[in-house]
């Protein structure tokens, strides 16, 4: 049961990072293409860069939680806790190299990102 | 006020196109920041207890029986069976289309897999057969919506995993509203 838990972290961390590479994240663009349809491009860069805080946030936590839970070893699997917390390290990783790529160019996801809704 | 600053970072970066997980993410940060609690361990903390959870296992093993379910033609079988029973009928594939998504309902959890394996085998079959497009569509539409309610659904045990609710017992009682709206359906139809 551990271990599929640890595994199921592992799958949602990592498919966060892919699905924002994707940019196939849950947004709603409708409001702000159709009110200000200049200030999208600079609205976008915007959007980028607060995700890329946001997700250099998760990694400096969960890299301070990896750090202090390495001698935190499960009773049943033997492993590790800060395992649960190296997922977090690697997809924030994955995340902030994503955002600084998209702040710069932010239509590199197909111009139509905004219709995941 | 924390409330108001809470919604309002919230809706505010939500509407100018921030995705909805960072909006989140930027709501939480900004209140611990009023609240002058901010700690990055506890902002990767919550975001990994949050996943490491048991039940929600559920819907990565749902989304592969459906998958392997729809590949393996167990969706055109059902259609096949439905047509068998009801097909007969005058607007019976309209009664198909209900019945299926009925029993579709009971087998994936989820109202957009369930929708497109419905409109991609039955629609061509009733544009086929002369249906109105309109009616059709918006029979097979209504179809979809019923997997959510009829267990195995995903948003319900995302519901019981949120609000710590018996899952058993929320699936429990989506069985007769998932009943009912098919129902409702035949009674619009015919």
């Amino acid at each position: 049961m551990e271990l599929s838990r640890l595994g199921f972290v592992w799958v949602v961390m990592l498919g966060a990072a892919t699905v924002l590479r994707r940019g196939e994240h849950l947004a709603v663009a409708e409001f702000s293409e159709n009110l200000f349809p200049r200030a999208v491009p600079f609205l976008r860069r915007l959007a980028w860069l607060v995700i890329m805080v946001a997700v250099l946030m998760l990694f400096t936590g969960a890299w301070r939680q990896m750090m202090a839970n390495w001698n935190n070893i499960s009773q049943v699997t033997g492993l590790p806790s800060a395992l649960f917390y190296l997922a977090g390290v690697v997809s924030g990783l994955l995340m902030a190299a994503v955002a600084l790529i998209r702040v710069f160019d932010p239509m590199g996801v197909a111009s139509d990102n905004g219709d995941q809704i | 006020m924390t409330l108001a600053l809470f919604l309002a970072v919230l809706l505010g970066s939500i509407l100018l196109g921030l995705p909805v997980a960072f909006a989140l993410l930027l709501a939480s940060m900004a209140l611990m920041l009023q609240m002058d609690l901010f700690s990055a361990d506890i902002l990767a903390q919550s975001l990994i207890n949050g996943v490491d959870n048991f039940p929600l296992l559920a819907i990565p093993f749902f989304l592969v029986a459906g998958e392997v379910m729809s590949s393996g033609g167990l969706s055109q079988r059902i259609v096949r069976m439905a047509t068998t029973l009801v097909g007969h009928r005058k607007g019976g594939l309209g009664y198909v289309a209900i019945f299926t998504s009925v029993l579709l309902a009971g087998l994936s959890g989820s109202a957009v897999a369930d929708a497109a394996a419905l409109v991609s085998i039955l629609y061509p079959m009733m544009k086929k057969a002369g249906y109105p497009e309109g009616r059709s569509m918006g029979l097979l539409a209504s179809g979809g919506i019923i997997a959510p309610v009829i267990p195995p659904s995903l948003p319900l045990i995302l519901i019981g995993v949120a609000g710590n609710i018996s899952i058993s017992q929320l699936f429990l009682g989506g069985i007769v509203p998932g009943l009912m709206m098919g129902g409702t359906l035949v009674i619009v139809w015919s």
